[in-house]
């Protein structure tokens, strides 16, 4: 942990109530990112990282300061980002994980679109967004949040084999789909 | 650039807003929660009943209604413990249901007697 995030989580348990600003200003871009690509919903992935915040802040005795704080975060928003999923889902589906049964909401894919600049990154984005939700979160903990394979597999609850077979076939999806995407694209005039 | 160097250059998508002053909302909301005591703590009854309560209710319904049907039948004219007793070898034969069924009820009075709340209001 930052020394900056472990003064912050102890001026909280010591009462004040302030430092938790920190943290928030700290982390919430970054939560956000996580939460949107789960629930890839603008609107509930603002809500859902509200609710991280908020119940970390309740159970924020339960935090040990020996270890980073942002996986301990990470692993808030992963769980309540699966049941935002559960509770709004249309269909059922399973795809072979624990973590893959949470079903999926339709995705709002114009409104992810408007939060990415380049056309490039808005293509890998895409690509990834469309991967079941076990593949798509262990992807961006794995690459975009930099979190070492046992993070990422406490923070969704899997083992670590499970996660390297999660990365496994996120990296052969996404390449078969960024393969017809560049095929397309060099056929566009 | 590949496919591992794209995913790690992958931007965050950007933050609409600022979330701080939403959450510090909510946090404080929580801690008046948190500093409010419970009904149950001010000596004050709860809206609902438990489900010990619920429970309890439902097994009294089902031994009168039991004993309804027999004085209805005119199986059980008398409600006493030899009534009780016809009733359970009417229903199953000679067996030892009645004395089950009259524990049963009689454990559910004390039961439900002694899970009463405290009617005391607050001051």
């Amino acid at each position: 942990m930052s020394t900056s995030d472990r003064d912050a989580v102890r001026a909280i348990r010591g009462g004040d109530r302030e430092a938790l600003v920190h943290l928030v200003q700290r982390h919430q871009g970054r939560l956000f990112g996580l939460v949107l690509m789960m629930v890839r919903n603008p609107a509930a992935a603002e809500e859902v990282t509200q609710d991280t915040f908020v119940r970390a802040y309740a159970h924020l005795d339960q935090y040990d300061e020996n270890r980073p704080f942002y996986p301990w975060l990470a692993a808030i928003a992963v769980r309540l980002s699966q049941n935002w999923l559960h509770r709004h889902s249309r269909t059922t589906r399973r795809e072979g994980t624990a973590l893959d049964a949470a079903p999926e909401p339709l995705t709002d894919a114009a409104a992810l679109s408007g939060l990415i600049a380049s056309e490039r990154d808005r293509h890998l984005w895409q690509a990834v967004a469309t991967l079941p939700s076990g593949e798509r979160t262990a992807v961006i903990l794995y690459y975009r949040e930099e979190m070492p394979v046992r993070d990422v597999a406490e923070a969704l609850g899997v083992t670590t084999g499970t996660v390297k077979t999660l990365l496994f076939r996120a990296r052969r999806h996404l390449h078969e789909r960024l393969e017809v995407e560049d095929s397309v694209q060099e056929i566009r005039p | 650039m590949t496919l591992h160097d794209r995913l790690r250059a992958l931007p965050a998508p950007a933050l609409p807003r600022d979330l701080t002053s939403d959450v510090l909302t909510r946090v404080e909301q929580l801690e008046r929660r948190r500093s409010t005591p419970a009904p149950e703590a001010q000596g004050m009854r709860r809206a609902g009943p438990s489900r010990a309560e619920w429970a309890t209710a439902v097994l009294l319904a089902l031994a009168a209604a039991a004993l309804g049907v027999s004085i209805a039948t005119g199986q059980l004219p008398l409600m006493s413990m030899s009534g009780v007793f016809r009733l359970g070898n009417l229903l199953t034969g000679p067996s030892d249901l009645p004395l089950f069924v009259t524990g049963l009820a009689l454990y559910a009075l004390g039961l439900f007697s002694s899970l009463r709340p405290d009617r005391r209001t607050s001051p």
